[in-house]
C-alpha cells in the first residue's frame, strides 16, 4: 500500500493484514478461471486501498476496511460461483453447468461424494442400458455361470452382467456429462422451489449475496439430511448389490428381458438404494423443508393459543 | 426485535439491493468502493461490503452492467461499472414496480394509523 505510516512494525502488520486477506479469498476463488479471479482480487485490492484512504490510513483503520468486507468466505464462494458462470457466458448451457457442479463438488465434501456417488450410480445404470440394448439388437448372449451371472456373448466377447465393479469407471467417461447435468439440474430446481414454497408459507427468509439463505440452522439440516440419506443409499446399493451376486439366478440359459433385469427382490432393493442416493439432495432439502414448515406452523399456532 | 424481525428487515433490504445498486448506476459509472459508499450511506446495505461483488458479477452475467479497468489519478486503477440498455430497462421497470408497491403500502398503513386512532 502507498502511504504507509512511518513505523515500521506497523507497516509490516499493514501488509501482513491486507495479505493475509487476499490470500484467504485468493483461496476461495480457486477454482475461478486464473484471469478472472486475478481481475476479482484486483478489484478487491483497490476497494481495500480506497477505503483506507478514505479513513485517514493506519492500522485501526485497514481493520475497519477488512472489518466492513467481510470475512472472504462469506462471499467468495459466491463471486466464485458467478466468476464461473460469467466466464463460461459463450459456451453451451451444458458447459456452463458442468462447470457449476464441478465447482460446487469440488468446494464441499458432501458435493464431492454426491456428485461422485451420483456420477458411478448413472453409469452402472447406462452400462446395465448398453447391454440390454445389446441383447435387443439381437446380440446373442449365454449365462455361463448362473452363480457368478457371468455373460459371454457368442462371439467370444466377455460381459459380466450386471458389470464389474471396475466397469463403472470406464462408463462413467461416457455418462459423466449427461449425470452431473441431470444431477445440478435437479438439485438447483428443487432447492429454489423448496424456498419459494417455504416463503409462500411466510417463513421469513435472510437474505446474502444472490439467493434467499433460508433462516438459521436449515441449511445445516438440510446438509444433514443430504448427507444422512447419500449414505444409506449408496450403503444400502453396495450391499444389496453384493447380496445379489450371491443369489443364484433361477432360470440359467438365454438371458432374457425384461425378466433378468430385476432377477430377484434383492436387486431391485439395489436400484431402489440407488435411487435414494440417487435423489438424497432431493430427499433431503424436502425433509428438511418438511422439518421447519412444521417447526414455524406449531409456533405460530402456539402464538394464536397464548 | 426478535429473530423473525431481523430476518424480516434482511430480506427486504435484500430484496432491495439490485434496485439501489442499478439506481447508483443510473446516471454515471461507479466502482466497487463508490457502490458500496453509496449503498451504506442509504442504509440498503446491512450485510457486509464484499457481498456486492457477487451481485455485481451477477448483473454482468446478466447483461444489466458492463465493466471496465481505468487508471486512477491518485490511488489504484479501478473497475467502473455502468448500465448497458437493457440494464436501464430492468432499473425503469423495477423502480416502477417498487413505487406502485409502496404506495399501496402507504395507503395501507395510512388506514391503519387512522383506523386506530379513530378507535
Amino acid at each position: 500500500m502507498a502511504d504507509l505510516p512511518d513505523d515500521s512494525e506497523t507497516r509490516l502488520e499493514i501488509d501482513r493484514l491486507q495479505a493475509e486477506y487476499l490470500g484467504r479469498l485468493r483461496a476461495v476463488l480457486r477454482r475461478a478461471p486464473p484471469e478472472i479471479r486475478g481481475d476479482a482480487l484486483s478489484e478487491v485490492q483497490s476497494h481495500i486501498e480506497d477505503e483506507w484512504r478514505a479513513l485517514g490510513g493506519g492500522l485501526s483503520a485497514l481493520r475497519t476496511v477488512l472489518q466492513r468486507l467481510g470475512p472472504p468466505e462469506e462471499y467468495g464462494r459466491d463471486l466464485a460461483l458467478q466468476l464461473i458462470l460469467l466466464h463460461g457466458g459463450r459456451r453451451r448451457l451444458a458447459a456452463r453447468l458442468a462447470l457449476a457442479v464441478v465447482f460446487w463438488a469440488s468446494t464441499s465434501l458432501i458435493g464431492g461424494v454426491v456428485v461422485a456417488g451420483a456420477t458411478l450410480i448413472f453409469a452402472f445404470a447406462l452400462g446395465m442400458l448398453a447391454t440390454a440394448i445389446a441383447r435387443a439388437l439381437g446380440v446373442p448372449m449365454m449365462l455361463v455361470d448362473a452363480t457368478n451371472y457371468q455373460v459371454f456373448s457368442y462371439h467370444g466377447q466377455g460381459l459380466h452382467f450386471p458389470p464389474e465393479a471396475w466397469s463403472p469407471a470406464v462408463i462413467a467417461l461416457v455418462g459423466l456429462l449427461p449425470a452431473v447435468i441431470i444431477y445440478t439440474g435437479l438439485y438447483r430446481f428443487l432447492r429454489l422451489w423448496i424456498r419459494s414454497r417455504l416463503a409462500q408459507r411466510g417463513l421469513a427468509f435472510a437474505t446474502t449475496g444472490r439467493s434467499p439463505v433460508a433462516p438459521p440452522g436449515w441449511e445445516r439440516r438440510a446438509l444433514l439430511a443430504i448427507l444422512t440419506f447419500a449414505s444409506l443409499g449408496l450403503g444400502g446399493c453396495l450391499l444389496f448389490s453384493i447380496l445379489s451376486e450371491l443369489v443364484p439366478i433361477g432360470y440359467p440359459g438365454t438371458v432374457r428381458l425384461p425378466d433378468d433385469f430385476f432377477r430377484t427382490p434383492i436387486t431391485a432393493l439395489a436400484f431402489v438404494s440407488g435411487l435414494v442416493f440417487l435423489v438424497s439432495p432431493v430427499l433431503g432439502l424436502l425433509w428438511a423443508a418438511t422439518r421447519t414448515t412444521s417447526k414455524a406452523m406449531l409456533k405460530s399456532k402456539t402464538i394464536h393459543h397464548e | 426485535m426478535s429473530d423473525d424481525g431481523d430476518l424480516w428487515i434482511a430480506q427486504l433490504r435484500k430484496g432491495m439491493l439490485e434496485l439501489c445498486m442499478l439506481a447508483l448506476l443510473a446516471h454515471e459509472e461507479r466502482y466497487g468502493y463508490q457502490i458500496a459508499q453509496g449503498l451504506t450511506e442509504s442504509g440498503a446495505l446491512a450485510v457486509s461490503e464484499g457481498t456486492i461483488y457477487p451481485l455485481l458479477s451477477r448483473l454482468q452475467r446478466e447483461g444489466l452492467v458492463e465493466a471496465r479497468w481505468r487508471e486512477s489519478p491518485a490511488g489504484p486503477p479501478r473497475k467502473y461499472y455502468h448500465l448497458t440498455p437493457a440494464g436501464r430497462q430492468a432499473f425503469k421497470s423495477q423502480a416502477s414496480t417498487w413505487e406502485n408497491i409502496t404506495r399501496a403500502v402507504d395507503a395501507i398503513l395510512e388506514e391503519a394509523r387512522n383506523g386506530r386512532s379513530a378507535g
